[in-house]
């Protein structure tokens, strides 16, 4: 897995380096501002979920999969590293909210981080082996769509509470505090199962 | 090594396509040039061979069961991301490969002339190929299984890369599978040919015992009239005088004395096969 994980890290590595600059600006704006702090873990949600997206555009160009299906243990191997990646996705995710919530005033809030590291879990564990089925191209609208209610959501109950004067609109989402444990928890179980299903359309899939 | 390819009676149904009762084995130390017009199905064959494809039927025997880890595959386009670097893949194909060494890799690199530096976008269709057989090579493998490789290559890459091939296979524990519809290119390393046309095998067996059974006619109309069908591939009759491929050099010698055969190429075989007129 050490090789696809790699090949995964080269592809995405000059967007991580746009997105870096592009934290380091919002964290700014988030310590000067105090009501941004929502806007960045979603901003992060889509940019992870696209990642992943963009990760199977490349694969799907120059018949990497196919030529990956041929290596040994490569259908398996390759679906691991491709769950690898969302974890370590969801993971970032999940500190980037913390450290957003802290440079808004708030400290770091667990509730936050879990409510973004779980949403992160629960698109990635939909999106990907949709991707897979029906191929990246096919399979955008539906992730598009998929993205667009949960960052919506999330969003939309973060606008709503902001006119009530906190300092980071996250009251309606302190909601689900109770769920800190229980919701990552749920969403990883959930993306056991994708793992799962989508090494069943990988070993049967031709390409 | 005995077999490093055993493949018998494979099937392979996409509807309109077919592959049927295709059978075919590559003996240790040889290579075997899968020939046949576009179409035909040899990248079927290779692709159900490494797994890409699900066979509906027959057997295959990969390295008498080691199975894919001794196989160095070189499809017929470079399957490496153009966003990456020559040594990224090398870095990222080590954790691929058991066999990896990255010695053997830089070592290609630098007999191939390949800037470790440059993003596979910058390189050349030849140079992209020779990326695809750098790392193919770079992991020790057995059995190498080319699909199309030479194909839109330049006449010398075509001569480099066919000239590794030959030091590849002076192991005897080493085969090559290589598919090609340039037969030139197997005319001149091949030790074992098989034709594939519409997903059947039309000819196999060994290259020289092929060329030398079959016989090349150029004959006028009158002559091949009188000669025997049953002998006869396929044939060509143009204003000028006719062609004919003859399926027995011997027999037809001495039933017909007079009428002298060329030798054949391989190019001969495969277009009197497909689009000669059947005797």
């Amino acid at each position: 897995m050490k090789g696809f994980s790699r090949r995964e890290w080269y592809l995405l590595r000059p967007n991580a380096f746009f997105y870096g600059g592009f934290l380091a600006f919002f964290l700014v704006v988030c310590f000067f501002s105090q009501k941004a702090a929502s806007f960045f873990p979603v901003y992060l949600l889509a940019f992870g979920n696209s990642s992943v997206l963009a990760l199977f555009t490349y694969d799907e160009t120059n018949g990497w999969r196919a030529y990956a299906a041929a290596l040994p243990g490569g259908r398996r191997t390759m679906v691991d590293a491709r769950y690898v990646t969302g974890l370590a996705i969801a993971l970032v995710t999940a500190v980037v909210s913390a450290l957003s919530t802290a440079m808004a005033g708030d400290g770091v809030e667990l509730w936050f981080m879990s409510i973004y590291g779980s949403a992160t879990l629960l698109s990635l564990a939909i999106s990907i082996p949709i991707t897979y089925h029906f191929g990246g191209i096919r399979a955008r609208l539906a992730t598009l769509v998929l993205f667009c209610a949960l960052a919506g959501g999330i969003t939309a109950m973060a606008l709503a509470d902001s006119r009530g004067g906190l300092s980071t609109g996250l009251a309606p989402l302190e909601g689900l505090a109770p769920l800190v444990g229980s919701l990552p928890l749920g969403c990883l179980v959930l993306y056991a199962l994708s793992w799962r299903v989508s090494r069943n359309i990988m070993r049967k899939k031709e390409f | 090594m005995e077999y490093a390819v055993k493949i018998d009676h494979l099937v392979k149904n996409f509807g309109s396509f077919a592959l049927r009762d295709v059978s075919l084995a590559i003996p240790g130390g040889t290579i075997l040039g899968l020939i046949g017009e576009n179409g035909a199905g040899k990248s079927t064959v290779i692709k159900c061979l490494l797994g890409i494809l699900h066979p509906d039927g027959g057997d295959i025997a990969l390295l008498e069961g080691e199975g894919l880890t001794g196989v160095g595959y070189v499809p017929d386009e470079c399957p490496f991301s153009d966003q990456l670097k020559v040594k990224q893949v090398g870095a990222f194909c080590a954790g691929l490969f058991p066999g990896w060494e990255d010695s053997l890799f830089a070592h290609y690199l630098e007999k191939f002339d390949l800037p470790a530096d440059k993003k596979v976008k910058e390189l050349s269709r030849g140079m992209k190929m020779k990326l695809s057989i750098t790392v193919a090579l770079s992991h020790r493998p057995k059995l190498l299984v080319l699909d199309e490789a030479t194909s839109g290559l330049d006449p010398v890459v075509r001569d480099e890369i066919l000239d590794e091939f030959l030091t590849f296979i002076q192991d005897e524990d080493h085969a090559i599978l290589i598919s090609s519809h340039i037969t030139s290119d197997l005319e001149k390393i091949c030790d074992y040919v098989v034709y594939l046309h519409k997903g059947q095998v039309t000819i196999s067996g060994a290259k020289d015992e092929l060329l030398e059974g079959y016989g090349k006619l150029s004959c006028a109309r009158t002559d091949l009239a009188r000669i025997d069908p049953a002998l006869i591939v396929g044939k060509r009759e143009g204003d000028y005088g006719c062609q004919a491929l003859i399926n027995d050099r011997a027999v037809f010698q001495n039933a017909y004395p007079d009428l002298p055969l060329d030798p054949p190429s391989l190019e001969d075989l495969m277009i009197f096969t497909t689009r000669g007129d059947r005797a």
